[in-house]
């Protein structure tokens, strides 16, 4: 009698722990309740993701992923490297400068929004504002810097903006990445983007990861596919494709088209959240833009 | 007898999967409507496909000129196009882990 009693005990402890076990995976993907290790969360993710590509590429030293496709191409990596010593992205630079030094209608400048006068910080964006309860990116804080100056924001894809970020990367050029997820409403944000990396969209069914993980450095049609882990650390960039500076939101809406999912908005929450969870991944990586694509 | 149930619902899910829901008339503006309000479940979840917006404005460019034939083509089309993308919204919500090649 006294053996069943205590298999009953021992069965009805493995049923709670199983339970409780269940609870914890749940909320540990959806960040939804308090009470959970979020930075070890995330920094688990971090060693998954980066170890991923480790073992796809192990030649490729980690420090090399800020170059994109051109980490893992040698062929690639040699017309880039043509193309680098007339970097394309120079002009850019210098009128970014120039526009980050006129001073708005009421006197006051860029540098007056940011840290360090906007010098040297890229690498701590895209960071979550606990205030806001949002992503802030670079190119958002630029023109969130605008608006309370009483100027018009500007587009978000190309142009006047993308100079701007070309100009203040090219300032934190060399610095570590170093974007954290520092709360719990951050890591919602960090799993929306995370869900977002991992979903399969559009016409084509396709999610970021099937292109730049699993089918990283093969062809899809005429190009190889780039690999996630440093995506941000380069731009904005310099797209033959496009014969012009643009940002990342730029690059993510044509990486959408190409499946036939739609666009979302340039600097909309999906876009701040994708960037936000890539950012992190990519984290102990150089800042290494403005840079140039294909 | 498992088999059997197995089958048995198998039939049962198949309308669930089918192109569109089933229209016994050659009515194409209820079909649109219908493409249109599932079109904008999916866009709501962010899911929209680029395509189907085009077709839903080629059947009506079709009926107003008065080809029912093709407008009611391009319609299913598009109730087709918008039930796939509500479904792989639906999908990716619920098992998008499924995705993590880790």
């Amino acid at each position: 009698m006294g053996l069943i009693k205590l298999i009953l005990k021992i069965k009805a402890g493995l049923i709670l722990a199983g339970l409780l076990a269940l609870s914890c995976m749940a909320n540990g993907e959806t960040g939804s309740k308090s009470g959970l290790d979020f930075k070890a969360m995330v920094q688990q993710d971090v060693r998954d993701f980066q170890a991923y590509y480790k073992k796809r590429f192990s030649q490729v030293e980690f420090s090399k992923y800020k170059n994109g496709v051109y980490a893992i191409d040698a062929a690639s990596r040699e017309q880039w490297l043509e193309m680098e010593d007339f970097p394309p992205y120079e002009f850019a630079i210098d009128d970014g400068e120039a526009l980050f030094q006129t001073p708005f209608a009421n006197g006051k400048s860029y540098a007056d929004c940011f840290a360090n006068g906007g010098e040297s910080i890229r690498q701590n964006y895209p960071y979550f504002d606990s205030k806001k309860v949002e992503v802030i990116t670079l190119e958002l804080a630029i023109n969130n810097c605008r608006e309370a100056n009483g100027e018009k924001p500007l587009a978000y894809k190309k142009g006047a903006l993308a100079m701007l970020s070309a100009y203040m990367a090219s300032t934190s050029a060399g610095n570590i990445f170093a974007v954290s997820v520092p709360d719990e409403a951050a890591y919602q944000a960090y799993s929306e983007g995370k869900q977002f990396f991992y979903s399969k969209r559009g016409q084509l069914n396709f999610s970021c990861a099937d292109c730049h993980m699993r089918v990283a450095g093969q062809k899809l049609r005429a190009d190889i596919s780039s690999p996630a882990l440093g995506h941000p650390t380069g731009f904005p960039v310099y797209r033959a494709k496009w014969g012009e500076m643009g940002t990342l939101h730029h690059r993510y809406a044509g990486c959408n088209k190409n499946i036939r999912a739609k666009p979302l908005p340039a600097q909309g929450r999906a876009y701040r959240n994708l960037e936000y969870f890539q950012s992190v991944m990519s984290q102990g990586l150089e800042v290494n833009g403005p840079s140039s694509r294909k | 007898m498992n088999k059997v149930r197995v089958l048995f619902f198998i039939a049962l899910s198949i309308p669930l999967f089918s192109s569109s829901r089933l229209y016994a008339g050659a009515d194409v503006k209820p079909i649109l409507d219908d493409a249109r309000t599932t079109l904008n479940q999916a866009a709501a979840k962010d899911f929209e496909w680029t395509t189907t917006r085009k077709l839903i404005a080629d059947a009506e460019t079709a009926l107003a000129v008065g080809d029912k034939d093709k407008s009611l083509k391009l319609a299913k089309a598009a109730l087709n196009e918008a039930e796939k993308s509500l479904i792989q919204a639906n999908y990716a919500e619920a098992h998008w882990q499924d995705g993590i090649p880790l």
